[in-house]
């Protein structure tokens, strides 16, 4: 009878792992997945073998086509969640919300902070920075502590001590600490929320020199409320809520009247504030601005010439929107697609304010920084 | 590609099982071969060409040697030459010496299972050169003594006249199959469910500053980095011996439920058997044989427990835990009572055990004295928030992980198996199997393996 169990066994693992292997073989490959938003790995080809790269590049596309791959994924979470540290794939799974636990930590910021006192010293405007923490920054009371060496509040703190003083600095870190009760940030995504943009909205634009618009002003649309942020793409854990994307619509306030784009190969074409198409694809978030552009130029309809510049990372693409009340011109560029010099895109010398705005987790990369450089390269 | 890699189980262990039932028995030792020389290449091709150098080194060595035996002289010459290039390309690939030489080969890979396989080599030209074997004649049937896949990592080492008795009894049936994939199965699941989630632990307390740790998170670490070295090792080798099982291969286990042995010396035999062994055999017992006196035998002993322990780790720190470990021998042997309660034996193994993990983990003798402090209360701290944290986060891990190390399973089920349950257990069996399986799936296919290490023998 034992033999029986054992000859069992044997037939029973490899039929499984026939099983699997021919599934995984003859399903239908995809290009893109969906549940994680983003490119899966091709074939390696002929180059990766010269390169010795061929085996990893095998495994990798082994796992990413591998027959059920979001379901085991899955099935990893609810099991490290239930029985062991909550950390599925860097993700920390809380019962209310997915917090990163692979952020930076305090890498080298001086690169990025003399690119920015170079910048401001090159430009004749006044100059304001926000940096913005992410969720596992803000709710980092949740996280166990050893994961968080140097708190974010400190790398923000640093940061700013090591730009000039002629920089006005926005503490987003204490507005959105002190509403953290509030839903400032997506559970399933390190980035804020439009209601967190908003709460720094209002002392950014002061500083700027404005009256913030009152929020009762807006009308506040849920264009969806299944948005699943990068987190739940890596941890697939099942059971934190989706999030709701919001639209604040400023009533009878001024309008955009042209809105246009440039992309990396220099094409122009006609943007929008809020592209609701992004929803039917895996990564809503880009239903702000729509699809990121190294450039782009809002003009509307205020009449007071006044004319903003904005150098931002990707996750101040819902924090423009609220700044079409002020200005009659804004120019917003992400350094991190710009290919080629600043200067190419604009002139400095039409603004006289400008607005930098980036998340903490770009802090280490001062090549995205280095392209701030105004100074014309001969 | 290592073991408890998705492409491994799924693609190369069942296709590789294909292939060798389809060949003829007479031409299957080429088909492992071939096999074996793609896992190599898997690799990288400069990891085959090193392997297969390496195969033809001691194979012409041991050659040699005889040949020289014939003409009537010892054969020092080759033999010295085959064991000095094995030595050779183990410090060159492990030992802090020669990191500059590895730095300045960067296209080449780490050579994978050297440690393993260098102690196979170099005890194959020992038994050649002291007449107790004939060298093979066969360079196929040899290599696959050094390269056959599923001893390649980590998989059981055993001397060569063993491995042509176990050759020769291959058999490859449905039977063996089953019992070869319960066992890989079993190996997977100590890798990637519970040596993982160990080390996660491990890395947790190894990021605290040890001036900073509490005396229970300190605890935490040693218990969580020994039970993660013990099931990264045993996992790998179970899972090497299971898929030779499958092909037919009947290696015999490497461990046998180290944690909880009632002495020291009961531990130094259960843990790593066949690498114990290997030290006592080559090592230990010529260079006692030298002497009669006493003292320089345990001096002998300590220092080769010293040396074995510095193979696993080519730091300080596991020097400093082996000779510490052949100390704590040599104290029990002085020290202890014959006649002690088991119970007492084993919490001052496992205490013992503990402290030279504590070594081994950090690497360097400042690092594990630090540790130790630490470990005794240095921080003035019994427990603090983190190590609730993390005993509340683990101790479902700790726990099975507890259960799996010692053979309370074992002797449950060989007892359950005289019962009437023996047939309740068989019909389980498959299932349980299956179940275990996808669970260790999971775990791999997010990021497709597990190959992260805590030493790279």
């Amino acid at each position: 009878m034992k033999k029986l169990a054992d000859r069992l066994t044997g037939a029973a693992v490899l039929a499984f792992m026939a099983v699997m292997l021919l599934l995984t073989l003859f399903h239908r490959k995809e290009t893109y997945s969906e549940s994680e938003g983003r490119e899966l790995a091709k074939f390696p080809g002929i180059s990766a073998l010269q390169e010795g790269s061929f085996t990893e590049g095998l495994t990798t596309y082994a796992a990413d086509h591998f027959v059920g791959r979001s379901g085991w994924t899955a099935m990893k979470a609810r099991l490290d969640h239930a029985v062991c540290e909550s950390i599925s794939e860097g993700v920390y799974i809380d019962e209310s919300r997915l917090l990163d636990t692979r952020i930076s930590q305090a890498g080298d910021m001086s690169g990025a902070a003399e690119a920015v006192n170079g910048f401001s010293d090159s430009f004749d405007g006044a100059v304001c920075f926000a940096l913005i923490p992410t969720s596992s920054g803000v709710y980092s009371d949740v996280l166990p502590q050893y994961l968080m060496s140097v708190t974010e509040k400190q790398q923000i703190d640093g940061f700013y001590g090591l730009l000039s003083s002629d920089i006005r600095k926005i503490d987003a870190y204490n507005i959105l600490k002190m509403l953290s009760d509030n839903y400032i940030y997506y559970r399933t995504d390190p980035r804020w929320t439009s209601y967190g943009a908003y709460a720094v909205y209002r002392t950014v634009i002061q500083k700027l020199g404005f009256q913030p618009s009152k929020y009762d002003k807006y009308t506040i649309e849920h264009i969806t409320d299944s948005f699943k942020g990068s987190l739940f793409r890596r941890s697939q854990y099942m059971l934190c809520k989706p999030d709701i994307i919001d639209i604040y619509d400023y009533s009878g306030g001024a309008e955009v009247t042209d809105c246009l784009s440039i992309d990396r190969d220099g094409t122009a074409s006609p943007a929008k504030m809020y592209d609701l198409s992004a929803l039917e694809s895996a990564d809503m978030y880009q239903v702000y601005l729509g699809k990121a552009v190294p450039f782009l130029r809002i003009e509307t309809s205020v009449n007071n010439e006044r004319r903003l510049l904005v150098i931002k990372g990707d996750l101040a693409d819902c924090f423009v929107p609220f700044l079409v009340q002020h200005y009659s011109r804004i120019d917003v560029i992400s350094p991190e697609l710009l290919e080629g010099a600043l200067t190419d895109y604009i002139d400095p010398n039409d603004y006289e304010q400008a607005l930098l705005i980036f998340g903490i987790d770009s802090l280490d990369r001062s090549d995205v920084f280095n392209k701030l450089s105004l100074v014309k390269e001969n | 590609m290592t073991y408890s890699s998705i492409l491994y189980i799924f693609c190369f262990l069942p296709v590789s099982l294909l292939i060798c039932a389809a060949v003829p028995e007479r031409h299957r030792n080429k088909a492992i071969f071939l096999l074996s020389a793609l896992f190599c290449a898997s690799f990288g091709i400069g990891y085959l060409c090193f392997m297969l150098g390496y195969v033809l080194v001691n194979y012409t060595c041991g050659r040699l040697t005889e040949k020289e035996r014939d003409r009537g002289r010892r054969g020092a010459i080759p033999f010295a030459v085959g064991v000095a290039a094995d030595v050779l390309a183990l410090l060159a690939a492990r030992s802090p010496l020669f990191s500059g030489l590895r730095e300045a080969l960067p296209g080449a890979a780490f050579p994978v299972g050297i440690s393993l396989f260098t102690l196979s080599a170099v005890g194959y030209l020992v038994d050649v050169f002291s007449g107790r074997l004939r060298p093979e004649r066969h360079i196929i049937r040899f290599s696959l003594y050094l390269m056959m896949f599923p001893r390649l990592i980590m998989g059981p080492i055993v001397s060569y006249r063993r491995f042509k008795r176990i050759s020769r009894s291959r058999e490859l049936s449905l039977e063996n199959i089953g019992q070869g994939m319960t066992l890989f199965v079993l190996g997977l699941a100590k890798k990637v469910l519970l040596a993982d989630n160990l080390l996660m632990l491990y890395r947790a307390v190894g990021g605290v500053d040890s001036s900073k740790l509490s005396v229970a998170t300190a605890w935490l670490g040693a218990l969580s980095y020994v039970l993660c070295l013990y099931f990264t090792l045993s996992g790998f080798s179970d899972m090497g011996s299971g898929a030779a099982l499958c092909l037919g291969y009947r290696f015999p286990p490497a461990f046998r439920h180290p944690m909880f042995s009632s002495s020291f010396s009961r531990f130094g035999g259960r843990w790593h058997i066949q690498v114990m062994d290997w030290s006592r055999r080559y090592v230990t017992r010529p260079l006692s044989m030298a002497t009669d006196k006493i003292w320089l035998r345990r001096t002998v002993f300590v220092a080769v427990m010293g040396v074995t322990a510095y193979w696993y780790g080519f730091s300080t720190g596991s020097l400093i835990a082996g000779l510490l470990f052949g100390c704590l021998c040599l104290a029990e042997h002085y020290l202890i009572p014959k006649k002690l309660l088991k119970t007492t034996g084993m919490i001052y193994t496992f205490l013992g055990i503990m402290v030279c993990g504590a070594f081994l983990a950090s690497g360097s003798a400042t690092a594990g004295a630090g540790f130790l402090w630490a470990m005794v209360g240095g921080a003035r701290a019994i427990a603090d928030s983190l190590s609730f944290y993390l005993l509340r986060s683990y101790i479902v891990v700790l726990l099975i992980a507890l259960y799996a190390s010692s053979d309370l399973f074992r002797n449950m089920l060989s007892r359950a198996e005289k019962t009437k349950l023996r047939g309740m257990i068989y019909a389980l069996k498959p299932a349980a199997v299956l179940m275990l399986l996808a669970l260790c799936t999971a775990f791999i296919a997010h990021s497709g393996s597990s190959g992260e290490m805590l030493l790279t023998l």
